[in-house]
């Protein structure tokens, strides 16, 4: 999902053809990896941007 | 909203702070070239580059014809180049052809108004076929004047 929506730019529409999914099932799991993302992606900022932990 | 939850629930723009990630993951994504690979894209290379060269030389060809008499026949199409294998194109490009720049050269000027019998005689001591001659000499030929223009 992350792979094809996030990394090579595909469409929701042209991910669930290529993983043979519903579009919604795409859209679904997609904004729970985007929600994981966010949080992951503060070990790869500087640490100057870091929030307080 | 900020951009993040734009991102998120609106497919907005790539926050800033998610970048670095989304960058090394595509770093990631993308598959490192392979040896085997290196040598396809050479010989594609190569391959784009004799029909290029190919061409000039066949437009000078038809551009010198069209400057000679015509002697009432047209002239004979040049024989068909067989494909090169990826091995064959990845030896001369490591400089590791049968026969060596200068080896080539003084065979060449041996050459020179040599019978067929001597040249297939001196081509058979190097363990070379006329068509692998053939096919080298058109590649120094080739090669040769960009090597002096360098």
């Amino acid at each position: 999902m992350v792979q094809a929506v996030l990394l090579r730019d595909l469409s929701h529409e042209e991910a669930a053809a290529e993983l043979n999914l519903s579009r919604s099932t795409v859209t679904t799991r997609l904004l729970a990896a985007k929600r994981q993302l966010f949080t992951m992606a503060e070990l790869f900022l500087p640490q100057s941007q870091r929030g307080p932990s | 909203m900020n951009d993040v939850e734009r991102w998120i629930y609106f497919d907005g723009p790539e926050p800033e702070s998610v970048r670095p990630l989304l960058d090394a993951l595509r770093e990631v994504e993308t598959p490192r070239p392979t040896l085997e690979h290196k040598a396809r894209m050479l010989a594609d290379f190569l391959e784009a580059l004799d029909t290029r060269l190919g061409r000039v030389a066949q437009g000078r060809a038809e551009e010198a014809r069209g400057r000679a008499p015509a002697f009432g026949s047209a002239a004979p199409a040049a024989p068909p180049v067989a494909p090169r294998s990826v091995d064959e194109i990845h030896a001369l490009a490591m400089g590791q052809a049968p026969l060596g720049f200068e080896a080539w050269a003084a065979l060449s000027i041996r050459f020179l108004g040599a019978r067929a019998e001597e040249k297939l005689e001196a081509l058979g001591a190097r363990r070379l076929t006329l068509e692998a001659w053939t096919r080298l000499d058109d590649d120094y030929r080739v090669v040769g004047p960009f090597d002096r223009r360098a």
